[in-house]
């Protein structure tokens, strides 16, 4: 069942000071459908991680594969939900979510195109096609940014803190739309992000990682059910002890 | 509550139109002084010239059917000094952005020539290009080129890491990063160079003028100067603030259109 796996994975990059050593022996795998956390202390490397995933740099050694195939070649499967909406102010809400369709030539048929103007309408978008990311609200750009990596139909999602630059208020809100626009299409997901409270919200299951190098912790399955939404998730009375219980893995002394 | 935003408005209007009537108050204001120490002869006028005999001087030059003469030549060597360093310069970033090894390797040569005073090099480019026209546009080009390319080069590196990061996890070539991030970010940087390559462009062709020139505005203020006929000195630096506020906002309106677009 599981569609994404890591083995053995290893990262290090050179710099004037040596080499550093960012992630160590890490495996572990995702199933379909699921919604994977990553967490673990800042400047761990999950930044590192996430580049890895996005097959804009190589491990050094070991190996990611999707569907038993290095993602290498598995390239167009997987997209990335950047930090902070980052959608092109010059171009309207239409060209924006079409962006990965224009650079992948091969995936911008007429069929795509018609599915990214469904999913701005599924989603509550259709009055907004021809208006600038500025005239939007940032829950309505954080919902755009989802589409555009929806549009090229990937496996799987890549979350980089995708609620960040919002105010609390605000996150709440998306992060519900989020999560039930990801189960509606059912994706599978890969969120990394320092804040606890919001991977435990969202996710299924939370891979901890220790601090740099990154090595694998727990992994930790979040059974609260599944069918609530990362606000009611949040009022569940498991909910803080999952919280207590990561933040202690976080925290621990490495031996 | 509408009454009110009624009255907010009219204040805004006459506001405005206090803010136009002062403008002009002052330029009348400036035009009768000085017609009028000229006319008392409270200053000699043929030192400080005067508004009339600007006037005179300008329908004389028009009846030689000398004026567009010189308008033109001026107005044709800024132009096209305007458009080559803007398109010149802009190319030359893109080389730079595209090619970082390039690009560090210039940098030291491209600093030097920034601050490099660009009139030096006038004797020079005579020389080089021949004292004509061609001269006069060298120099037009010459003092705005550089800081065209490290201004836009500044902007092409200034573009958000995370866009390039995302347009790189779409497997985006790097062509593709070009074109579809890094010009359409830098639009408002192009912006604000057209209008910093507007003055310039004025600058090196004026100086170039002086330097060699026939005819054009720069050529009459020399030769004005030369034969202490201060009207003629005068009268062109007038004519030159005209022609350069106007391509100015010629600019100007072409910003507000690409605003809209963007």
């Amino acid at each position: 069942m599981s569609i994404l796996s890591v083995k053995n994975l290893n990262f290090e990059y050179q710099s004037k000071e040596g080499i550093t050593k960012a992630i160590s022996d890490l495996s572990f795998s995702i199933s379909k459908g699921e919604f994977v956390g990553i967490v673990g202390p800042s400047g761990c490397g999950k930044t590192t991680l996430l580049n890895l995933f996005a097959n804009i740099i190589s491990p050094t050694s070991g190996e990611i594969t999707l569907y038993d195939k290095p993602i290498s070649s598995e390239k167009e499967k997987i997209a990335l939900m950047p930090q902070r909406d980052q959608l092109f102010e010059w171009r309207n809400i239409e060209k924006n979510i079409m962006l990965g369709l224009e650079i992948n030539k091969k995936k911008n048929t007429k069929e795509n195109r018609l599915f990214g103007l469904s999913l701005l309408q599924k989603y509550g978008l259709e009055g907004f096609t021809k208006k600038h990311p500025s005239e939007l609200s940032g829950g309505m750009r954080q919902r755009v940014a989802l589409i555009r990596t929806l549009v090229t139909q990937p496996d799987i999602l890549l979350l980089d803190e995708p609620f960040s630059a919002l105010d609390f208020q605000t996150r709440l809100n998306v992060c519900n739309d989020v999560y039930s626009i990801i189960k509606e299409e059912k994706k599978t997901a890969i969120l990394v992000s320092h804040d606890i409270n919001e991977s435990i919200s969202l996710c299924d299951k939370i891979v901890i990682l220790s601090s740099r190098p990154a090595q694998l912790k727990a992994i930790i399955n979040i059974e609260i059910d599944k069918k609530l939404t990362p606000l009611k998730r949040r009022e569940n009375e498991l909910f803080p002890r999952y919280f207590e219980k990561i933040w202690k893995i976080i925290e621990e002394k490495e031996q | 509550m509408n009454t009110k935003h009624e009255k907010y408005l009219k204040k805004l209007r006459q506001r405005k139109i206090l803010t136009i009537s002062l403008q002009f108050g002052i330029l009348i204001l400036f035009v009768t002084i000085w017609e009028l120490i000229a006319h008392f002869e409270i200053v000699d006028p043929f030192i400080i010239s005067s508004p009339s005999r600007i006037i005179k001087i300008i329908t004389s030059l028009y009846a030689k059917n000398n004026l567009f003469n010189h308008l033109h030549a001026t107005f044709y060597e800024t132009v096209l000094g305007f458009l080559i360093s803007t398109l010149l310069g802009t190319i030359i970033a893109i080389c730079l952005w595209w090619n970082k090894l390039l690009c560090d390797v210039l940098e030291p040569y491209l600093i030097t020539l920034n601050a490099l005073p660009k009139i030096a090099l006038g004797p020079l480019i005579i020389i080089w290009v021949g004292a004509g026209k061609d001269a006069i546009i060298c120099m037009a080009i010459l003092i705005s080129i550089i800081i065209t390319i490290i201004s836009m080069l500044n902007g092409f590196l200034e573009v958000d890491k995370e866009k390039i990061m995302l347009l790189k996890s779409m497997h985006a070539k790097k062509i593709q990063i070009l074109t579809k991030l890094i010009l359409p970010s830098n639009i408002p940087t192009l912006i604000s160079v057209l209008k910093i390559n507007v003055g310039l462009a004025w600058v090196g062709t004026i100086m170039g003028e002086y330097l060699v020139s026939r005819e054009g505005i720069g050529y009459l203020i020399v030769y004005g100067s030369q034969v202490f006929q201060l009207d003629l000195v005068m009268a062109s630096t007038v004519m030159l603030c005209i022609l350069a506020s106007l391509m100015y906002s010629g600019v100007a309106i072409l910003e507000n259109i690409i605003k809209k677009k963007f």
